[in-house]
């Protein structure tokens, strides 16, 4: 087993290099408005809505307002 | 065009753009808690957050988003390019902890204000290549309850987190002018109408 050491290790890098080679290659295509999700792999924090004896919150955060100020 | 939330905001000579979020929340305790938020307002650089995959690709900009504005709990305000570039001042509210009652029903409200083109001639030079380039931006938000006042946010418990991706674009291009109806007096009559939600 370790005389096999350093080819299980050299085994293993090249399949995630080749992994991450096939994923880039799986990606999809850039739509054409050049808009990309940018939170598509990315985890969210649950919404802690039951915690006895602490802070809530008992409705997801909502955008209320983005305008232009004059004065 | 804007492929964003909220579409394609107008800031023509505006002094300031203001966004405001709030959550509803509860203290389901008898005792007072503390309150606070983090906020990053994020410039889209055209590819996101993706993470790239292949460690043979060629070094990108593709690594993050840019940060123009970020505040934190116990730090206050981290990053703000307009501080940085322009001598005026992003504000995000409130700028400190809140004491929520026991037993109360409360809304945390936030809002951000960040230095819009009628400042200066500086910032309508900036607002308005941004807005030749279709810039757009997320937000990220989070709410965390605190042991006591105005604590890190590394200290705080996080009771939720929410990124807005690409929740708005800006304009800088002035409103086309309207042509009003005209009555049978020959008058000129603006359309005047009620709205409601």
């Amino acid at each position: 087993m370790m005389k096999n050491l350093p080819a299980l290790l050299l085994a293993g890098g090249a399949a995630i290099v080749g992994l991450g080679f096939f994923m880039q290659k799986g990606e999809p295509a850039l739509p054409q408005t050049g808009v990309t999700p940018v939170d598509s792999n990315k985890r969210i924090a649950p919404v802690i809505v039951k915690n006895p004896g602490q802070l809530n919150v008992t409705s997801e955060v909502r955008i209320d307002q983005v305008m232009g100020i004059y004065s | 065009m804007s492929h964003t939330q909220l579409g394609e905001i107008n800031i023509y000579q505006a002094q300031s753009i203001l966004i405001v979020w709030s959550w509803g929340m509860k203290n389901d305790g008898s005792a007072s808690l503390w309150a606070s938020h983090h906020v990053e307002l994020k410039h889209d650089i055209g590819y996101g957050t993706r993470p790239n995959w292949n460690p043979l690709s060629p070094p990108s900009n593709r690594a993050a988003d840019e940060t123009w504005v970020e505040w934190k709990p116990g730090e206050g305000m981290t990053t703000d390019v307009f501080d940085e570039h322009f001598n005026s001042q992003a504000v995000v509210a409130p700028d400190r902890s809140g004491s929520i009652s026991g037993n109360f029903d409360a809304a945390w409200t936030g809002s951000m204000l960040v230095p819009g083109p009628g400042k200066n001639r500086a910032l309508r030079e900036f607002w308005d290549k941004q807005s030749d380039d279709g810039a757009e931006f997320h937000l990220k938000l989070s709410l965390y309850q605190q042991d006591s006042a105005n604590i890190r946010m590394s200290q705080s418990k996080r009771l939720d987190e929410h990124e807005f991706s690409f929740l708005f674009g800006i304009t800088t291009k002035p409103s086309a002018l309207r042509i009003l109806p005209i009555d049978s007096s020959g008058s000129e009559q603006p359309s005047i109408g009620i709205y409601t939600q």
